[in-house]
């Protein structure tokens, strides 16, 4: 990646003003997929200095700053306290130690990643994103409609209730890619969510206690072929792990 | 631009490139310890330390350390020879080309991780690619180092 | 065998200064002025280049050189580092009308900053005819694209290169021994199996680096990252047509081989623009070139016999290979014969062996040398048809093994039939203990409690499986290497090697040989090693040669010293030579009387002996009609997920027989870091290409090797073994770490849940495919 001009702004009016007024103008999370881009930015926007690196606990909520890095999120105590290592799992295969202290969770969220992990993880936890302009969109609505073009991520929002939640996916090498992922939450309904299809993770509530797994997953959820592996084994195993998340939440 | 940095606990006012990348100004610097070694944040050579973390030089840009402590194994000096010492008496350090980037962060585990398992071990460094060692021999090492049972 | 420095672990004498990240390598070492070299890489698998203009790219403020096809010598070379005349076929240019993959240079572009030369690349224009690419190589031959048209490419030797079919060698009518139809048709049990191994990509940590400059006597000076300084040197004076003398190649340390950097590449690149510029230049590899532009391993299919009698005695066994050597010929003829001599000796009971094929072209990365080299390619295919035999004779695997494999005092013919790239030479096995290795392995990966397969839960298996493997010590009366001892004031020594540390550990363990040869304590040497000005001839890191055929030329020059240190005393104590002895750097008549220390005589050569003023250099060279194979057996135990295919490797175990460790240590890691590499092969390492020839695997987040996490645990042991003809016993451990895990997992997937993979690799999907299939029938 390369860019023209930097802006580090000291605040997040300053920082939606330069990312509407230039054209071509980019917003740095971590810069680890970014730098990836064979593009030239006119500017980059640094949200250093906006205070949205934190993770924080009210009654109902906890919310979390967009500049978080994964390394914190993995080692926080609150999120430890309320979802115990369901972010760990998700994130803990992720490069290294080296990548999660600069990657962010608004760069991971924003990139809509299909392999990305931490969007299966968060799909089931019935969040909510706060944007600068666009104000609070679900996280399934962002995931699934992309009107959020040009605005910045703020926080996430996840609420402390919760049901048993699980974690599964499968990668060949420890540190590569997946090639499932599968999120489950289990309350009053059920959160399924299944990524790296390889096309990002898609979100299915279902009311009761599923009876035919392999069917559930036919009819909710399309798999394509890259690299790592063809529609027909993402589809076998997604029954599998869907299964074993399930077997875990009971 | 014009930015200055701590590194290795002296001051360095530098002239750079909007968008060039922490490890490109290390290098030009002179600090060689830092290698560069995959473009795609995935191999580890190129880490250091920004307050005492690891993280990547080549995806964490020059202009971001503005005012920042940075540390690179030649920072390190003394603190690094029980390290150092460990990996060499296994013979591990083979051709030493990820060998700087292991050392800062076996630096930063030990101070990060208390009463670590080999597990949260292995964990912790497993950013830190070596295609020489085939790693049995580093944690040889790292575990006697660490005392890890 | 007592031993003062050998065999024992101490550290690598260059471990210091890398650990503390001084400058050491290549990049580390270049001009701060050196001009920046980029090249212009071809978009199509395979084209001619129809017109080139460079016009507009010229004109840019920093640009110094660009060139093309018409600005470069047109001598046809091979990249490969090999002996000279070189097994491999001319058939590359420096820069060619022709593009015949993905990456091939089109042209070479220097400046003095990298944000020109990137914009240099983008304003210059190519028109391309573009032709259909040869990409399957099961159909190169005979394909109506012919990758190499161009009249003037050669072999210095026949090797059967058909440039019209897309032939680079062939190999037939050769390596037969005994009636191999007839004794497969009269054995009890025989079986026929095609098996596929794939491209494997090195990933050195440390990319491909070169820089050049002209010293003050105009002498061009190359710094590379290279595993042979002198076949570098000579090749660069074959493609630029320079006397050799004119250049100077040094090897400064290297981030990792394993045969990548066997061959030229930026080097002539830097060569020939500082030729031009007369300045400073240097080319450093991004990763995304090493992966596309460099080279990987050979691809391979093989078909095998193989037939025994009922007891498992093993009777013939007939190897016909077909392997892709890419858009050009490195290292096709001996990667192509090294999976027949490096394998079928291990089965020198059979009576009937027969080993022929051939090599094809592809436009496709070209392949080369790569640790293993053939051996391991071999190893798969073999190693897995022998448990497919075990299993049709329901027979144990390993059993089998110990009854058909190569034991100490024996022989096998092929050693005599087939070398690399000819004839070989007949070799006794003077030290071997496989035998050892594969009881060894069978006890340490608890084989009997755990063979075929324990189920630990319902959907998890364990089972373990086994291959073995042997390699060779060096090139018989090919490789040569040489070495200089060189007594200074303070008593102390240079060795000057030719030979070329890239990571393993080669300077320690020769600088070990000098102070168990010399009888000096080891901190009395500097090691200076591969720099073409300065230390002797070696033909350099590959064919696992450095200690074994080095290693016994440090040994003779410092052997040669200590008999040099002798005569001196003798000459200036006036007493014969016999009445003096020298230990521990210590020199002493016999009677007692007479003492001199080595920093004492040195003064005295060097400042006070008047007339007796000398001084002390000795040297030695040793080339070896032997190349002692070292043996291994290797265990893996796996865990199965029944339901998704996926293995973890729980414990890998290695028993080698290496003959003589001379480190201990570097040895064990020599081993620990083949076996991963091997592992990396085996479960996901793949180099993958678009339909239409571009690589799809052409970085470290695409192409994955192990880290940390994918193995829990190697367990390396090495044999109690001396092999007389290697330095105090020792034999070769670079490569032969690599070569069994693949068919060792391969058949522990079998043994969990009777699903043979025959084509590499074993990935989770191509399991649980052949779980699945196995519960339809
Ligand atoms: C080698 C490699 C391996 C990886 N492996 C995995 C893996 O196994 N599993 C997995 O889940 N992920 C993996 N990833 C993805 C990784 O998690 C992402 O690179 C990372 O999450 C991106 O975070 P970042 O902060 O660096 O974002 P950046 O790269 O800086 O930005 C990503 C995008 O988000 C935008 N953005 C950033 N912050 C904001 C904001 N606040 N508001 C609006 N837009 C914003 C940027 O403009 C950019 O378009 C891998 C990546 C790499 C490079």
């Amino acid at each position: 990646m390369k860019f023209k001009n930097y802006a580090k702004p000291q605040n997040l009016a300053e920082a939606y003003q330069i990312l509407q007024n230039e054209k071509n103008a980019v917003i740095l999370g971590g810069n680890t997929y970014l730098r990836l881009n064979k593009k030239t930015f006119s500017t980059a926007i640094d949200l250093e200095n906006l205070g949205l690196n934190f993770i924080k606990e009210n009654d109902e909520n906890i919310e979390i700053g967009a500049y978080t890095t994964l390394h914190e999120i993995e080692t926080n105590a609150i999120i430890k306290k309320y979802f115990g290592d369901f972010f760990t799992k998700s994130l803990k295969h992720i490069v290294g130690i080296q990548f999660r202290n600069i990657a962010t969770i608004g760069g991971s969220i924003c990139g809509k990643y299909g392999f990305s992990e931490l969007i299966t993880a968060l799909s089931v936890l019935n969040c909510t994103l706060v944007f600068h302009q666009n104000g609070v969109i679900a996280f399934k609505d962002f995931i699934e409609n992309s009107q959020t073009k040009n605005d910045i991520l703020v926080k996430i929002i996840i609420p402390k209730k919760c049901g048993r939640l699980s974690y599964k996916m499968l990668r060949n090498a420890d540190s590569d890619f997946p090639i499932l992922t599968v999120a489950v939450n289990k309350n009053s309904q059920l959160n399924i969510a299944i990524g790296s299809c390889p096309t990002v993770a898609k979100l299915i509530s279902a009311k009761n206690e599923l009876e035919n797994i392999s069917e559930f997953i036919s009819q909710n959820f399309t798999f394509g072929n890259d690299l790592r592996a063809t529609a027909s084994y993402r589809e076998n195993i997604a029954s599998v792990l869907l299964k074993r998340a399930l077997e875990e939440t009971l | 631009m014009k930015i200055s940095l701590n590194i290795n606990n002296q001051k360095y006012d530098c002239q750079i490139e909007p968008d060039e990348t922490l490890l490109n100004l290390l290098r030009k610097l002179g600090f060689k310890s830092v290698k560069k070694g995959c473009d795609t944040a995935t191999c580890g050579v190129c880490t250091v330390l920004l307050n005492e973390n690891p993280i990547l030089s080549c995806s964490y840009l020059a202009v971001r350390a503005d005012g920042k402590n940075i540390t690179t194994v030649e920072g390190l000096g003394k603190k690094a020879d029980a390290i150092i010492d460990a990996i060499v008496n296994e013979g591990a350090d083979q051709c030493g080309f990820c060998g700087p980037a292991l050392i800062l962060t076996v630096y930063a585990l030990q101070k990060e991780l208390k009463n670590p398992t080999m597990e949260d071990v292995n964990r912790y460094l497993a950013g830190n690619l070596c295609r020489c060692s085939g790693y049995e021999g580093q944690l040889r090492g790292i575990k006697k180092f660490l005392g890890v049972k | 065998m007592n031993f003062k420095t050998v065999k024992h672990s101490i550290p690598k004498v260059d471990a210091n200064g890398l650990m503390r990240g001084l400058p050491a390598y290549t990049d580390d070492l270049t001009d701060e002025n050196a001009l920046i070299i980029k090249c212009l890489r071809s978009p199509h698998a395979f084209a001619k280049i129809r017109s080139i203009n460079t016009e507009k790219a010229l004109q840019l403020n920093e640009i110094e050189c660009i060139l093309t096809h018409k600005d470069v010598p047109r001598i046809p070379i091979t990249r490969a580092g090999q002996g000279y005349p070189e097994p491999s076929p001319k058939d590359y240019f420096i820069l060619d009308e022709f593009v015949r993959y993905v990456g091939d240079e089109v042209a070479i572009i220097a400046g003095r900053s990298e944000k020109s030369v990137q914009k240099a690349i983008k304003l210059i224009e190519v028109d391309f005819e573009v032709f259909e690419p040869v990409l399957d190589f099961e159909k190169a031959e005979n394909h109506p694209s012919i990758i190499h048209p161009e009249k003037e490419i050669y072999t210095m030797f026949p090797m059967g290169l058909d440039a019209q079919k897309n032939v680079a060698c062939s190999y037939t009518n050769t390596m037969i021994v005994g009636d191999v139809n007839k004794t497969l048709a009269e054995c009890d049990v025989a079986l026929n199996h095609r098996y596929y191994t794939h491209a494997q990509q090195h990933v050195a940590m440390e990319p491909h680096s070169s820089t050049a400059y002209l010293d003050y006597q105009q002498r061009l000076t190359i710094i590379s990252s290279t595993q042979n300084p002198y076949h570098t040197r000579r090749i660069i004076g074959e493609a630029l047509q320079k006397p050799l003398r004119d250049i100077r190649v040094i090897k400064p340390r290297i981030g990792g081989g394993f045969g990548g950097k066997q061959q030229i590449h930026n080097d002539l690149f830097s060569a020939i623009v500082t030729l031009k510029t007369g300045k400073p230049s240097k080319c450093i590899y991004t990763r995304k070139e090493v992966f596309e532009s460099t080279f990987t391993r050979h691809e391979m299919r093989f078909d095998i016999q193989l037939g025994a009698d009922k007891n498992g005695n093993i009777h013939a066994l007939d190897i016909q290979l077909l392997s892709n050597t890419g858009a050009h010929g490195e290292h096709a003829l001996t990667t192509f014969m090294v999976a027949g001599s490096k394998l079928l000796p291990m089965y020198n009971k059979a009576t009937a062996l027969r080993f022929e094929g051939k090599v094809v072209y592809t436009n496709r990365c070209p392949a080369g040398a790569y640790r293993g080299y053939g051996a391991i390619q071999a190893n798969f295919a073999v190693e897995s048809a022998i448990d497919e035999l075990a299993h049709k004779l329901q027979m144990d695997p390993v059993e089998l093994r110990l009854k058909n494999s190569i034991k100490e005092g024996e022989t096998s013919p092929v050693f005599k039939v087939m070398g690399e790239g000819g004839e070989g030479i007949e070799q006794k096995m003077e030290s071997c203990k496989l035998d050892y290795c594969i009881s060894r392995g069978r006890d340490l990966i608890k084989w009997k409690q755990k063979f075929p397969f324990l189920k630990i839960a319902p959907n998890k298996i364990r089972s373990v499986g086994t291959a073995i493997a042997m390699q060779g010590s060096g090139i018989p009366l090919l490789d040569m290497g040489s070495a200089i001892v060189k007594l200074n004031d303070d008593g102390f020594f240079n060795l000057l090697v030719g030979a070329t540390d890239i990571g393993t550990g080669s300077d320690t363990i020769l600088t070990q040989i000098a102070s168990e040869a010399l009888d000096v304590p080891i901190d009395r040497f500097v090691i200076t090693s591969s720099d073409t000005d300065v230390t002797p001839f070696d033909v350099g890191a590959y064919a696992s040669s450095t200690t074994f055929v080095t290693g016994n030329a440090v040994r003779k020059a410092a052997e040669n010293m200590k008999k040099k240190i002798i005569q001196t005393g003798a000459k200036i104590w006036q007493i014969d030579e016999k009445q003096i002895t020298f230990q521990n750097g210590i020199l002493k008549s016999k009677d007692g009387l007479k003492t001199i220390t080595l920093k004492e005589l040195s003064e005295g050569l060097y400042y006070s002996f008047a007339e007796d003023m000398e001084q002390l250099i000795a040297s030695g060279s040793n080339t070896s009609p032997k190349s002692p194979p070292p043996f291994m057996a290797g265990f893996v135990e796996i865990e199965l997920d029944t339901e998704t295919g996926k293995i973890d490797i729980l414990d890998y175990v290695a028993v080698v027989d290496c003959g003589t460790p001379i480190n201990p240590n570097l040895a064990k890691i020599q081993v620990e870091g083949g076996v991963l590499q091997g592992i990396g092969m085996a479960m996901f390492e793949d180099v993958k290409y678009s339909k239409n020839g571009r690589m799809l695997t052409n970085n470290m987040m695409n192409y994955k090797i192990p880290n940390r996490c994918d193995v829990k645990k190697l367990t390396v042991e090495l044999a109690e073994s001396y092999d007389p003809a290697g330095p105090y016993g020792a034999k070769s451990v670079g490569e032969i770490g690599i070569d069994t895990p693949l068919a060792a997992i391969a058949n522990a997937i079998y043994n969990a849940v009777g699903v043979r993979i025959r084509t590499l690799p074993l990935t989770p999907e191509k399991i649980l495919n052949g779980i699945l299939k196995n519960e339809k029938r």
